[in-house]
């Protein structure tokens, strides 16, 4: 397993662009192709996003809300993020149908049915107060 | 660590840009307009995630308040968008559909299709291969 990228951020939303700069500068360094950092980019904007919109009291910045960590083993990378907001399992959320047409289809909430389709897995749990998710994105059978 | 090919076999240089050379994700929202008669072309480049979304969505409030016949967003330089900004085109699409003004999204990216596939929003819109062909089929 190789040396992690971290990055810490605030419980504010204009720090969302800093994981796309960390996971790029993490994918050049492993040389992973522009759709793996597309791909955990996406997961991991849309977990920060949750945990900054719905796990902290909008009015109290914490300097460090949500960590990120981003590891490569022999086949995948490996991301964890884990936040000390209220305990929220993303896996709870009931399943998208994406197959309503316009009228029928609910604004919101595709964000979690986005991590589950571009990770290769997806795990919960809750410790020492923090919610932290374990994802998984395989990088040797990029088509 | 087993060393790393720097592109897969099957690389696509319309999907993937080099690697080593890439910074794809980064950049900040850009939304301008204009209109030619009544029809409304929004085009946006950058970024579109929770942290600009509420700039897009004000940007194609300004285009409603004068309500143009028909809209084009044409998404060539858009290189990110998550859910918060697939809930903004839900909204607008949604919007369009009540007052009965056709919208044609333009020059999907190949990694935003991917993600209007994954959401199935690629049935929802009505979506054209490019520009030129959204502007005729709305006046047509």
């Amino acid at each position: 397993m190789t040396q992690a990228y971290k990055l810490v951020l605030r419980n504010r939303l204009e720090e969302i662009p800093r994981i796309a700069e960390t996971v790029e500068r993490f994918c050049l360094r492993h040389e992973l192709a522009p759709r793996i950092a597309m791909h955990l980019t996406l997961a991991l904007d849309e977990l920060a996003t949750n945990a900054i919109s719905h796990g902290f009291a909008p009015d109290i910045a914490h300097a460090d809300a949500i960590r990120l960590s981003l590891t490569l083993d022999d086949d995948a990378v490996q991301a964890v993020i884990e936040d000390r907001g209220r305990p929220f399992d993303p896996l709870s959320v009931p399943p998208t149908d994406t197959g309503l047409g316009l009228e029928a289809r609910a604004v919101g909430g595709l964000g979690v049915h986005l991590v589950r389709e571009v990770m290769d897995e997806v795990r919960y749990e809750r410790t020492n107060g923090l919610n932290r998710v374990y994802l998984r994105k395989r990088c040797d059978n990029e088509k | 660590m087993p060393k790393r090919t720097a592109a897969p076999a099957n690389f696509n240089i319309d999907r993937d840009i080099p690697v080593g050379k890439a910074i794809l994700l980064v950049d900040n929202l850009g939304v301008t307009q204009e209109r030619d008669g009544t029809l409304a072309v929004v085009c946006v480049r950058g970024r579109i995630d929770s942290a600009t979304s509420v700039q897009f969505e004000a940007e194609l409030d300004i285009v409603f308040a004068d309500p143009p016949d028909a809209l084009i967003i044409d998404l060539t330089d858009l290189n990110y968008m998550s859910s918060a900004g697939l809930r903004v085109l839900l909204v607008v699409a949604k919007r369009a559909r009540a007052e009965e003004r056709p919208l044609i999204l333009c020059n999907l990216a190949p990694g935003i299709r991917e993600v209007f596939d994954i959401s199935g929003f690629s049935t929802i819109f009505e979506i054209a291969a490019t520009r030129a062909e959204a502007e005729a089929r709305v006046r047509g």
